[in-house]
Order: C-alpha cells, then structure tokens, then sequence
C-alpha cells in the first residue's frame, strides 16, 4: 500500500489481482447482478486508486477496499431502490458427464437453496453474513468494514442464521 | 437458559467466537432439547455449505478497463453524472410540491368563494322582494340579518 500511495503502478495492479475475486463475490451477491456489479467493482477499484493518499495505515487494506465496495453497493441501492436475487447460474446445479450419487445431488439441491435463502435475506442481514461465511472474516473486521458495533454484528449473523433456518427447515429435513 | 439465548450461543460457537463458560452452558441445555440440538446440526450445515458457495470469476478486462476509466476520468463523470441527475430531480420535486401546496388550494379556495357569493347574491335577491320601508325617514332598506349574514359569509 506504501508503494501504491507513491503512486507505483504494479502494486495496483497487485491490489486488483489480490482483492478483484472477493470483491466481486461480495457485489454480487450485494447487488443481484453481473452487471451492476461489475460497474461497482470497477469504481471501487477507481476509488482506491484516487483516494490512496488518504489511507488509514492504521486500518487493514483489505478492510479499506470492502468498505469502499459496501458503500458503493449500498449507494446503488438507494439510488435504485430495488433489490433482485442473485441468478443462479452460477451454481453449477448438474456436473455433466458426471452422474452423482443421491448424496451429493441432494446436496447440491440444498446448496442452491442455501443460496437462494441468502438472497432472501435483507441486506443488513446479508452482509455481514456473507462476510462471515464467505469470506472468513472476524468480527472486529466486519464491524469496521460496515461502521457498526461488534454487538451489532454479532446479533445480524445470528438473526441471519435464524432467518436461513426458517426459510430452510424443510429442505434440510429431506435431505437429512 | 432459553432456547432464544441458546441459539445466540450457537451461532457464536460455529464462529468460534463462543468462550468455555458459554459452551458448557450450551452443552448443558443441549443435553434437555431436541429443537436446538437439531438447529447446531442445521446450522453446521449451513454454515459449511454457505462457505462454498461457487464464487463468480471477476471479468478479465478488469485491470485494463479501470486503468481505462482512471485514464478518461470515467468515473468522475459517473459521480457528476448521478450529482446533476439528482440536481435536477430537486428542482423539479420542488416546483412540483410547491405547484400542489399553492395553485391547487387557491383554485378550490377562488371557487368555494365565487360559489358562497352567488348564495349570497342569490339570498339577497330573493330577500329583496319583501324590502323594509322606515316608517319614520321612508327609506327602503333591507332587514338587518341580511346585511349580517351577507357580511359573515364575504368575511368568511
């Protein structure tokens, strides 16, 4: 990040390879599709690059950079006002020249569930579970990427969880 | 401990942010309760399932199409763009408001008081044919609730 604040070219051209997959994952989910996201992945990047003199270094970059890609969601958002579920196609729901075993198709049913649940979810719910699950991060993290108390973060996961095991009880009986 | 408590706890112990004194808590109400001990196992599930979700490959003219936008301020003029977008929609709301707030009860307003004229005009003439005569100066003169009730309905 020094070097990228010095205005080095090929540390932001590391800082897109590193955080680009991440990133993407998260706007998509955020915003419902390829397209918006892509747009908002591509101001985020433009972001960093214009306010990198303004970094905390006492902050995580990796922090910095989704706080930048949340309000930006956050901003499209509002400015649309409509929310679309992610397409599932990204799930690859058949492996061809594969035949599965009962297992694993009913598995891979209930993984398409799990993700069409997650898209029901409200999106201050959604977020920071997304975080959590998908990209691993802690809570100290995820309060400080999204402003908020750790409390905070702590009972919109657990109210995430809730949500998902409402909207999933019946798909996770049959596949018991 | 409720079940309610008891799957704040669960929720931190698939995060392992739970600590012993909550787990033995939570072992302890497990061992009495078949509801949360089947939501720990769901959301176990869940919890593995979600965290392998297929990520989405980020397109491959990335690098070159933000280095593109950088280049041609692109990005700027999105922000501008949405900044005059959002500049010009105040004014119109505005106009708008201020067309709904004024004209629309001025226009109800001129009627009701050209049509509360023409009642009184219209109870005026129909007074008129039974006009007062003084008796002292021979004046004609209308009844005096009329001049009163005319005057209340123009003030009003």
């Amino acid at each position: 990040m020094i070097d990228l604040c010095k205005g080095d070219e090929d540390a932001f051209s590391e800082v897109i390879r590193r955080f680009q997959a991440p990133i993407y994952s998260m706007l998509i989910r955020m915003l419902g599709n390829e397209e918006d996201a892509q747009e908002m992945l591509q101001l985020t990047f433009c972001r960093v690059y214009r306010y990198r003199d303004k970094f905390d270094t006492d902050r995580k970059l990796v922090n910095w950079i989704f706080t930048i890609a949340s309000n930006l969601a956050k901003k499209e958002w509002r400015r649309r006002s409509r929310w679309i579920n992610v397409p599932l196609e990204h799930v690859n729901l058949t492996s061809p020249g594969k035949t599965a075993p009962h297992y694993n198709a009913g598995r891979v049913e209930l993984r398409a569930s799990i993700e069409e649940a997650v898209d029901k979810l409200p999106p201050h719910y959604r977020e920071p579970f997304i975080l959590r699950e998908q990209e691993q991060m802690s809570y100290e993290d995820i309060a400080d990427i999204l402003n908020i108390r750790l409390g905070t973060v702590k009972s919109r996961i657990n109210r995430a969880r809730t949500r998902l095991r409402e909207l999933l009880d019946d798909v996770w009986d049959e596949w018991k | 401990m409720n079940c309610t408590n008891a799957f704040k706890i669960i929720s931190l112990v698939i995060d392992g942010e739970a600590s012993e004194y909550q787990k033995r808590l939570l072992d302890f109400h497990l061992l009495g309760c078949s509801s949360c001990r089947k939501a720990i196992s769901m959301c176990r599930d869940i919890s593995e399932i979600a965290g392998k979700l297929p990520a989405p490959v980020p397109p491959e003219n990335l690098e070159s199409n933000i280095r593109e936008m950088l280049k041609t301020k692109a990005d700027i003029s999105h922000q501008e763009h949405r900044f005059r977008n959002a500049f010009l929609a105040f004014p119109a709301v505005a106009a708008l408001l201020i067309f709904a707030l004024t004209v629309l009860p001025l226009s109800t307003e001129q009627e009701f008081i050209t049509e509360t004229q023409d009642i009184a005009m219209s109870m005026h003439e129909s007074k008129s044919a039974d006009i007062n005569l003084s008796q002292k100066s021979g004046i004609r003169t209308a009844p005096l609730s009329d001049y009163s009730r005319q005057a209340s309905l123009i003030s009003f």
